[in-house]
């Protein structure tokens, strides 16, 4: 046997770390065994933190998606979003069930009165609803009437249709709209008659100016002054007159007519000063005249001035007009549109579909296609636990008097999860065992040594060991899919201590090399090939890790932290084994 | 008496027929690869889980018995980043009425068994006017619709249709495109944003997450795997050499998953990822082991050389590798014992994986290297007539 850490042909050496590292090992492995058994025994009790959890769609897809979020958001504020279903169906040894009858109709009453008084429950749903719902809130209803319900629709009909308010709204908009065509127009005439009216003021301020003028230099003649002139003169020619009269030597005839004469001139003269005063009057009435006249011109100004400002206000309205009715056109185009597309679309809703109950659909959900099953459909209030709520169902499930020749369960996605989660141990101390049986019978016959085999066991055992531990101090817990991790661990770290023990056979029983070389050569040979392997193992479970389907990831984080202990514990605990048992091996032998 | 070695026998046939092998197996990978495209995705996690048990028998009796047993859930949210004119309340009488809309346009659709919302108190009463506090009053003696369908402070409400049953990815996503439109008919007043899901919306969610997940875990390790391995070998060919038959392994994984009538699942997705991590240690060590006699091989008859390398390779290192896969088949076949589906599909689905990625390092692979190796001989052979010409 050689006793250096060269190799046959002398050509290669093992590096000096290695040398280091098989001293370490065979100086102080009983303390590394005694050191790895209390680090185990501490993460053992670890790994009992480590529970199995209940797996859903919930807990699949990445909280992050659109659909999750909305999914959290309905549970975080209405209710658990899993249905719970509690079958009801005949059993076996009946041929034929009715949910028809009576009987059935008053249990499930009374199993939703149980179901409701537990304070978890939000809401209950079963064909005993629909009864209620369509029979006047009543459960009680003949078989022959029921059946009748069921094959009849109900119809609804709604009070007011909306479309008749929308197309009354469409209308009365609709003369909204002319009304302010027909403002338009009549705003636009009636500005066109005030300036008409304006010119007409123009025409009578210019008529009733020339009026005015006129009257002003006849009122500024002087009609006092020739009558009261003429009224001295008819006053000197009848005093004449009757100085003539007197005149001697006039005849008494000539005399008395001349005096007549004078007379009648004084007459005429009194008359005359009738025709003055009327003169005068005249005179005052031809000032009134122009005084009226200027009032008449002021007030024609200020009509005038009142058209100009109507105008304008006018004109200010007609654009607005203007403005308001195009914008109405434009409106009332958009309205008709969208009272067309509606129309379209709750025509139907509204006219003919909307409340026409299918009975026979809506019972549907409650009674199977053959009638030989109901399901009653509970709601549990959000954030409920099922786990507890389950087996409270259950209990009562089992207390309640169920009619003859049916049976009962509950089931649904939560317990459905629930059991899952019951059978998953069962399942993975299953399949681990049997992982377990192969592997060792794999390592019987690829080494040809019992204990050696028991030892490379020790490198999944305490993998195992260490990643569950570990799980438990991170608080990772398992699932239904994450919990196969723990078989296929077994069977990937496994190839660790194979490699490394067959290395060592191959090293101290095949080459008969000393312990210190064997080891040494062992770790040299085996080390970068596990490594590279482990890391390209890793790499695969790092992109299993980048999986959206969050079930992945758990399982490819699970297989990480599995590998890398079980790559320590193949270079740490199997080593100082495999020392610990040659040193017993050459005792016996020597 | 010499021990009959399967190994050695395989790696003579190898040398011997090699063109045969590599044609049969490019032929195969064809044939999987053609039925690898067809790869089925299952997203009704309730057939994966274990039938012998009433609990999930009859869970899938009521799906496939009754009518309306998934709801799909709308949720109605008030936008809280409206200023102008918000809606202050999902009670508000503009939500109600799109509500009431909603649920008459869906009513429409003969695929619909139900539609429970807080529209349904509004069923007896005058909807068109109506006033918020006459909305209010009615929801407040509404019972429990306002207890399952308002949310407590007033700024979301729920509403859920029971659909016929429906199966497949396609149908669900044509009826949540179908509700989405209603939703769009049904004119939900600005400052409110409504959105869909429920369990048939996850399932379909979940098919789009399996296709994705499947490409770009397997994209991921081989570009990774590849990388690392060009860090080690220093060469990119000598690094796709060792990848070849990991990628051929993948296409026949896909092929022999579909024939043999699996489906990837929430479970097997991104067992090709697994795969390829640890299939690489078989090419690699069979690639090394080749190279390594090839090198280190003093015989100056090529043909003697290539024969004794592919020899060393498969008749001792594939030996080993061999041994060493088995350990990992057999932990992933135990998984099959298990009465989940869910976990028997995916120790089958894996042993599937690491059979199909074994079998090509070993009996394909080096017979790729013989041709190299072949190939490089009658080039070397070329250039020395030349030389003595």
């Amino acid at each position: 046997m050689s006793n250096s850490l060269d190799n046959k042909e002398g050509k290669k050496t093992v590096e000096k770390g290695y040398k280091f590292f098989s001293n370490f090992i065979i100086n102080e492995y009983i303390f590394i065994i005694i050191f790895i058994l209390i680090i185990s025994a501490f993460l053992a009790v670890q790994a009992l933190n480590v529970e199995i959890v209940q797996f859903d769609y919930k807990s699949i897809l990445p909280e992050t998606s659109r659909t999750m979020t909305q999914l959290n958001f309905a549970e975080d504020n209405f209710m658990n979003t899993d249905m719970v279903n509690i079958l009801i169906y005949k059993d076996e040894k009946s041929s034929h069930i009715n949910f028809y009858d009576e009987k059935y109709i008053r249990f499930i009453d009374d199993l939703e009165s149980i179901l409701l008084s537990i304070p978890a429950v939000e809401n209950v749903q079963s064909m005993n609803t629909l009864i209620k719902v369509k029979n006047n809130g009543s459960i009680d209803i003949s078989k022959s009437n029921f059946k009748e319900l069921i094959s009849k629709n109900n119809e609804i009909k709604m009070p007011i249709n909306p479309l008749e308010y929308m197309q009354k709204y469409v209308n009365n908009f609709g003369l909204l709209n002319d009304g302010l065509n027909n403002q338009y127009y009549a705003i636009s005439e009636l500005t066109l008659i005030s300036s008409k009216i304006r010119e007409s003021i123009e025409m009578l301020r210019e008529i009733i100016s020339q009026l005015d003028s006129e009257t002003s230099s006849l009122i500024s003649k002087d009609v006092i002054t020739g009558p009261n002139k003429i009224s001295i003169g008819l006053e000197i020619i009848s005093k004449n007159l009757k100085q003539i009269s007197l005149a001697p030597g006039m005849l008494p005839e000539y005399s008395n007519f001349i005096v007549q004469n004078a007379y009648g001139v004084d007459l005429i003269n009194q008359n005359f000063d009738l025709v003055k005063s009327g003169l005068i009057e005249s005179k005052e009435d031809g000032v009134k005249l122009n005084n009226a006249l200027s009032e008449i011109l002021n007030n024609l100004e200020k009509l005038d001035e009142g058209l100009i400002e109507y105008e304008y206000n006018m004109n200010l309205l007609k654009e607005k007009t203007f403005e308001i009715k195009n914008n109405t056109n434009k409106f009332n185009l958009e309205l008709n549109k969208n009272y067309k597309m509606l129309e379209d679309h709750l025509y139907f809703t509204f006219e003919k579909k909307q409340f026409t109950f299918n009975n026979k659909e809506e019972f549907s959900r409650f009674i199977s296609k053959d009638n030989s099953a109901t399901r009653v459909q509970i709601t549990l209030k959000k954030k409920s636990d099922f786990e507890y709520i389950g087996q409270l169902i259950s209990d009562m499930l089992d207390k309640i008097d169920t009619p003859e020749n049916v049976k009962i369960i509950l089931t649904g996605m939560p317990p459905q999860a629930t059991k899952l989660q019951k059978l998953v141990p069962k399942s993975m101390s299953e399949s681990s065992s049997f992982a377990g049986i192969f592997i060792v019978i794999i390592l019987l016959l690829l080494l040809h040594r019992v204990i050696l085999s028991g030892f490379t066991l020790s490198t999944i055992l305490f993998g195992t060991l260490w990643t569950f531990g570990f799980l438990g101090i991170i608080g990772m817990n398992l699932n239904a899919a994450s919990s196969a991790a723990l078989s296929m661990i077994l069977g990937i770290g496994i190839d660790f201590g194979i490699q490394i023990v067959s290395e060592f056979i191959e090293q101290y029983f095949n080459q008969k090399k000393y312990l210190e070389d064997s080891l040494a050569w062992t770790v040299k040979l085996t080390l970068n090939p596990i490594l590279i392997t482990t890391t390209s193992a890793l790499i695969g479970f790092v992109a299993m890790s980048l999986a959206n389907v969050k079930i992945m990831q758990d399982m490819s984080y699970i297989l990480i932290i599995g590998i890398i202990f079980c790559l320590i514990a193949a270079f740490v605990v199997l080593p100082s084994l495999i020392v610990g048992y040659i040193k017993v091996y050459e005792k016996l032998k020597n | 008496m010499k021990k009959f070695n399967v190994f050695l026998k395989l790696a003579e046939f190898q040398y011997n027929y090699y063109p045969a092998i590599i044609l049969t197996f490019l032929i195969l990978t064809i044939l999987f690869g053609f039925y690898g495209v067809n790869m089925g995705f299952e997203s009704n996690i309730n057939n994966e889980f274990p039938k012998n048990y009433d609990v999930f028998k009859y869970s899938d009796y009521i799906t496939d018995n009754f009518a309306g047993t998934e709801g799909i859930l709308v949720n109605i949210k008030i936008d809280e980043n409206i200023i102008e004119n918000p809606i202050n309340e999902v009670t508000d009488k503009r939500v109600i009425q799109a509500l009431y809309r909603l649920d008459g346009l869906l009513r429409e659709e003969s695929k619909i068994v139900e539609v429970q919302s807080l529209a349904l108190p509004f069923k007896y009463v005058q909807l068109y006017p109506l006033t918020t506090e006459v909305t209010n009053e009615i929801i407040a003696k509404s019972g429990v619709i306002k207890d399952v369908f308002l949310s407590e402070d007033k700024s979301a409400t729920l509403m859920v249709i029971y659909p016929q049953k429906l199966s497949g990815k396609e149908t669900i996503d044509n009826f949540v495109k179908l509700v989405e439109d209603k939703i769009q008919r049904a004119d939900f007043p600005y400052g409110t944003s409504v959105s869909i899901t429920g369990s048939p919306v996850l399932k379909s969610d979940l098919t789009t997450y399996l296709e994705n997940d499947f490409l770009t875990t397997i994209i991921i390790a081989v570009v990774f795997i590849s990388l690392l391995l060009w860090i080690i070998m220093k060469k990119l060919t000598k690094a796709l050499l060792v990848m070849f038959p990991l990628l051929l392994g993948i296409v026949w994984f896909s092929g022999l998953v579909v024939i043999l009538g699996f489906k990837l699942s929430i479970s097997t997705v991104a067992t090709g990822a697994m795969i390829l991590g640890l299939g690489v240690e078989y090419s690699i060590f069979i690639y090394t082991k080749f190279v390594h006699n090839i090198k280190d091989s003093y015989e100056e008859n090529d043909d003697k050389k290539i024969l004794d390398s592919i020899k060393g390779a498969v008749g001792t290192t594939g030996r080993a590798t061999v041994g060493s896969a088995m350990t990992t088949i057999a932990a992933f076949l135990a998984l099959g014992i298990s009465e989940i589906p869910m976990i028997q599909n995916l120790g089958f689905v894996s042993a599937i994986g690491i059979s199909s990625v074994l079998i090509l390092c070993i009996v394909f692979n080096p017979c790729i290297f013989v041709l190299i190796e072949k190939i490089k001989s009658i080039k070397k052979n070329n250039r020395g007539d030349l030389n003595v010409k």
